[in-house]
């Protein structure tokens, strides 16, 4: 019966795709929002029931049949509740629940509608196989299954063809990583003979540290930051922002891109048994955070900022994953969920109301439309900086810079890092919050209504913002353990004794402070810059040469262009004439030269005839002569 | 007997179509719809009966004396006994399966030819009919020269196909698909009739029935005539199965032939050809065949790599998908040549799915160059909007043919990949970037025909309720393919397909700790 969760949407989909066209828009939002509803009702359901269990029997396996059957290899339909795959598949469900009813709103009049739904509908569906597969196999068609609906959704509105451009680059970039990931599987298949993956598991715990489980490690990895949007291959998540805002809340901040966050937790074993790999997975979420930060702080565009903060939030949880901290970073995931969502899906409100208005320099004075967006927007902004204990973002980032400090290799060094990183969430998060709310309103104005439907959804993402957090708080706020208890059958902890109480507060007031700080600083540069420009509006141009820099993410796409795609593009069009087939065209050429060198024995010459057979004859009798 | 009704169904279709059609269209074409499905309907008893009676057999028996291969359906009739040929037709699980896919393209090909009006129409029907029934004796063909006999039955009518009502440069493209099969033909024909000798030489009795010939060169000693014999026959089934570089005739031919030609060439002619290397070569030359596969496997994944690229900066949608289909031929190479049963069974799977999807395919980009004119996707654009199902449709299989999961593409080339992965990492790591660049083709062919805003103008009608029915009729096939793929890897498996199961140890492990 767990197969019911991740079947209805595909169903949904099935019936959206034969029956949407002709059906009124009504008959796609209770379709579209109605499976994932009774999906998410049951995953909750299933979630408390787990919870009530004991530890030792916190999962439940349901296969749906044998799949592929063959002397050697075996793999079948198979679904794994347990606490990890549950944490993910309730807030899949419910996040995603949410954003489809805002999306009945948002979307009515902006393009296909069942097609919509339809596809969103698949993209749930299949996370939903993606978290629950209980081998590698179904987690794959999952993996791959979310890419598709990716690529669908980004490009949505087709007729505009750079959409189509940057779907095509999200697809592309991930597939690449995708590669080592298929690598993985068939090297998990040579080495253990399964994909079944408590076993693999089992057989990896068994096989200790060896050269295999580090490769696989390597693979699986390279394969999830693909998907997560990590260095090097975070290039396509700006760019995927040309979707549908509600799709780049739910695809691109809440699920999809923490996939590769899940697949290294549900693997973790490889990554504790291979230190090495662990630490590359540390050292890729501290710069990926960092990365992420700065390029977030010169954009303008509010849904490229909003990426890059995704980007940035999520190198926390590859950091929490690199320190040992799995639960830590399956934390951050739930809270990052709720509050990316709501800054997402804040941000659509404002865009649909100032009628696409992309540029936060052209906007400003939000406040005064919207009272309640103001307030959720802040709530929101404040959980994502981590605002000192009242937001979740706080305990979550503290759960993971706590354990870093303690990671033994260069742990401070981490922590520092990420403490920066609080600042400079802060930072730009209320650079945008205030161009955007504060302020005079900018542009020519007119303003679009808001649909009563946006508030609710936005509203529950609010409460869990705040009250998500406090599921887990360190020890010397309360010391709740709820997440970690939780899922601790699946994610035991790396072992690590903790630091004093005393080392951990002085820890987290400094966080705090930077969290501050960041807000404090982006209010001063918010001041400078109306000062210098007035209420005009300001365009990129007027950033410096570091800010120009960052503001591309780093020069990524134009390296990505001139070392990568330029070049293949150049040896595929090199290879466009079929030159291979060439050499047969040369064999045609010489037959053909060997007929007219032959059309000369046929001159209508009589002598020619007579010598020939002249010749002839004498040939023949020397031969018979002679032989 | 029924074997034999499943070679004349097609081809007294053919006839009789190729008569009505005199007179009217519309029932010749329903004369011949019906031969297909009544095809089918045998198939599909056949299949049924013999298949439930094997099941409940011991599948143990396999200690096959020499010679005594396990058909489910055997029909053996002396036809020249003084040279050694028999009419000997023989089926088994992998036959059914390819019979099947036989059926399915027949069909899907005569929808395509439904509504599109051409000159000569008694003709063409003639063809089509001639056609199919050539690949389904060549399916069943258990003896040599009755196979080489429907070998050359397949090329002829695909000749004509291609040169009377293909595209512009159809004249070409049927010339060389035509002296490319036939003179790999001959060389095959000649390896047959050395074997012939040889055998008879050595045994006393000369035929060219597969089962007595199997049993004898399978184990004979290894010698240079014998290297020369398999030769001849590799190299027929290669070029047929357009392994790169003896690929040179394939784009043209399926950038150039009729709808209807195209699905019939993609799907089962060069299906031919791998079936002739599992049916001939490995079981007649196994050794040579066990030596062989190492160089085999670069140029699978040569195949692979080359349609892959090649495939990437085409302009013409046929030629896109041409080269996406050679390179999916590699993978099936892979799988037959990593000698695993992970391999075998996903070149079957591939067989099967690669068949539904090109045809799928060349469906849409016929019905696109119905409706709009022109092949080139420079030209196209914004289609979407214009006629969406179409689009939807075209979308869907570029998308299965870059092997999402869940379709049989990606169970086929999953699995073949694993297989190549246990006997040869770099080959299996480069099949893997193929699939990288199958994303590349597909995306952009997508992205080029069916985003952005039309270009031309002139309305064009969306796809009609009976294309409808055989496009999502293919895309569910390929899906159950994907899904629920137990009934074919059980039907096909190597331990049940007759010469195989005597002849060839394939590796029973798919890795592990065994």
């Amino acid at each position: 019966m767990i197969w019911i969760i991740p079947l209805l949407p595909i169903a949904g989909f099935l019936v959206l795709t034969v029956f949407g066209r002709r059906s009124p828009w009504q008959f796609s939002a209770g379709v579209g929002a109605g499976t994932v509803g009774v999906s998410a009702v049951l995953a909750l359901i299933a979630g408390f029931t787990l919870a009530s269990l004991p530890a030792a029997e916190r999962s439940v396996v349901s296969s749906l049949g044998s799949w592929v059957v063959i002397p050697g290899f075996s793999v079948n339909f198979g679904l794994r509740l347990d606490a990890l795959s549950d944490l993910m598949t309730m807030v899949v469900t419910v996040v995603a629940f949410l954003i489809h009813l805002y999306s009945t709103a948002f979307m009515r009049g902006k393009g296909d509608y069942h097609r919509y739904f339809a596809y969103l509908n698949l993209f749930v569906g299949s996370m939903l196989l993606l978290v629950l597969g209980s081998n590698l196999l179904v987690l794959f068609v999952g993996w791959e299954g979310v890419g598709l609906c990716s690529y669908l959704l980004i490009g949505f509105w087709y007729e505009n063809p750079e959409n189509g451009r940057a779907a095509n680059k999200a697809f592309i970039v991930t597939r690449i990583a995708d590669a080592a990931l298929l690598v993985a599987l068939f090297l998990t298949v040579a080495a253990f003979g399964t994909l079944d993956i408590p076993k693999v598991l089992a057989s990896a715990s068994a096989a200790g540290g060896s050269g295999i489980v580090t490769a696989i490690a390597a693979l699986l990895l390279v394969g999830a930051i693909g998907k997560s949007a990590q260095l090097p291959f975070q290039l396509w998540l700006p760019d995927a922002m040309a979707g549908p805002t509600p799709v780049s809340a739910l695809i691109h901040a809440a699920t999809m891109v923490t996939a590769g966050v899940y697949l290294v937790a549900r693997m973790h074993i490889f990554y504790a048994l291979s230190p090495g790999v662990q630490l590359a997975v540390a050292i890729i979420g501290a710069a990926t955070l960092l990365y992420g930060g700065l390029s977030a702080l010169t954009q303008h565009d509010i849904k490229r900022i909003l990426a890059y903060s995704t980007i940035s939030q999520i190198g926390y949880m590859f950091l929490g994953l690199g320190v040992g901290a799995w639960s830590a970073a399956m934390f951050h995931f739930m809270n990052h969920a709720f509050f990316k969502a709501l800054l997402f899906l804040g941000a659509g409100v404002v865009i649909h109301r100032l009628n696409d208005e992309h540029d936060i320099f052209r906007m400003g004075g939000v406040r005064r439309t919207d009272r309640l967006l103001f307030w959720l927007f802040m709530i929101g902004a404040g959980a994502l900086t981590g605002i000192p204990l009242v937001t979740s973002g706080f305990y979550s980032k503290e759960a993971i810079l706590e354990s870093a400090w303690l990671y033994p290799h260069a742990g401070p060094f981490f922590w520092v890092i990420g403490a920066f990183g609080v600042f400079l969430t802060g930072a730009y998060v209320f650079r945008l919050f205030f161009h955007v709310f504060t302020g005079k309103p900018k542009g020519e104005g007119g303003s679009r209504p808001a649909s009563a439907i946006f508030y609710p959804p936005m509203i529950l993402l609010g409460l869990g913002a705040i009250f998500a957090g406090f599921l887990r708080t360190p020890r010397d706020l309360g010391n709740v353990k709820v997440i970690s208890s939780f899922l601790n059958p699946v994610l035991a902890s790396q072992g690590k004794e903790s630091a004093g109480i005393s080392t951990e507060a002085t820890l987290q007031i400094i966080v705090a402070a930077l969290s501050l700080l960041g807000v404090l600083a982006a209010w001063l540069g918010y001041r400078r810059s109306l000062k210098r420009r007035g209420t005009e509006a300001v365009t990129g141009h007027e950033l410096s040469v570091g800010g120009r820099f960052l503001l591309s993410g780093m020069g990524a796409d134009w390296l990505a262009d001139n070392l990568v795609v330029r070049p293949f593009m150049w040896f595929a069009g090199l290879l466009r004439r079929d030159w291979l087939a060439l050499v047969y065209v040369g064999v045609g050429r010489l037959s053909v030269l060997f007929h007219q060198a032959l059309r000369y024995t046929q001159s209508g010459l009589i002598r020619w005839y007579l010598l020939g057979i002249g010749v002839g004859v004498l040939v023949t009798l020397g031969m018979v002569v002679f032989a | 007997m029924s074997l034999v009704y499943l070679l004349l169904l097609p081809f007294v279709g053919g006839v009789l179509a190729a008569v009505i059609a005199l007179k009217s269209r519309t029932w010749a074409h329903a004369v011949m719809m019906i031969a297909v499905v009544a095809m089918g309907v045998i198939v599909g008893i056949d299949f049924g009966v013999t298949g439930a009676a094997m099941a409940s057999a011991s599948g143990g028996s396999a200690a096959a004396s020499g010679g005594s291969l396990r058909y489910l359906l055997e029909t053996n009739a002396p036809w020249i006994p003084s040279l050694g040929i028999s009419f000997h037709l023989g089926a088994d699980g992998l036959t059914f399966v390819l019979l099947a896919l036989t059926v399915v393209l027949g069909i899907v090909s005569l929808v395509a030819s439904w509504r599109s009006t051409r000159e000569h129409e008694a003709f063409y029907l003639l063809s089509i009919g001639l056609v199919i029934s050539g690949v389904t004796g060549v399916f069943i063909a258990a003896d040599l020269i009755l196979f080489f006999l429907f070998w050359e039955l397949m090329i002829v009518p695909m000749y004509f196909l291609i040169s009377a009502w293909g595209g512009k440069g159809r004249e070409r493209a049927a010339m060389k698909f035509f002296l490319f099969t036939q003179a790999s033909g001959l060389l095959m024909l000649l390896s047959m009739i050395g074997l012939y000798l040889a055998h008879g030489s050595s045994t006393g009795t000369y035929t060219f029935d597969l089962a007595a010939l199997s049993s004898w060169s399978s184990g004979a000693a290894a010698s240079v005539p014998m290297v020369l014999l398999f030769t001849g026959f590799v190299i027929a089934f290669g070029v047929k199965l357009a392994v790169v570089p003896a690929h040179a005739w394939a784009p043209d031919a399926y950038a150039e032939a009729p709808t209807a030609g195209s699905i019939l060439l993609s799907g089962l002619l060069l299906k031919s050809g791998a079936y002739g290397l599992l049916r001939f070569s490995i079981a007649l030359f196994p050794a040579q065949t066990r030596q062989i596969a190492p160089v085999m496997l670069i140029l699978g994944v040569i195949t692979i790599l080359y349609g892959g690229i090649l495939a990437i900066r085409q302009t013409d949608i046929k030629r896109i998908i041409a080269y996406s289909s050679i390179g999916h031929m590699g993978f099936i190479i892979l799988g037959l040549f990593s000698w695993t049963t992970l391999g075998y069974t996903g070149a079957i799977v591939m067989i099967l799915s690669h068949g539904f999807t090109t045809s799928a395919l060349f469906f849409v980009s016929g019905a696109l160059e119905d409706r709009i004119g022109i092949r080139d996707i420079d030209g196209m654009g914004g289609l979407r909007k214009v006629v969406p199902r179409l689009a939807g449709a075209g979308t869907a299989f570029l998308v299965f043919a870059l092997a999402l999961p869940g379709t049989g593409n990606f169970l086929a080339e999953f699995l073949v990949l694993t297989g190549t992965f246990q006997v040869d990492i770099p080959i299996a790591v480069l099949g893997v970037v193929g699939s990288i660049l199958s994303v590349i083709y597909a995306l952009r062919a997508v992205h080029r025909v069916f985003d952005g805003v039309r270009k031309g103008e002139g309305k064009a009608e969306d796809l009609r309720a009976h294309e409808t029915v055989a496009l999502a009729a293919l895309a569910v096939l390929v899906v159950w393919i994907g899904v629920l793929p137990g009934p074919v890897i059980k039907a096909a498996a190597p331990d049940r397909a007759a010469q195989l199961q005597t002849t060839v140890p394939y590796l029973g492990q798919g890795g592990g700790n065994g």
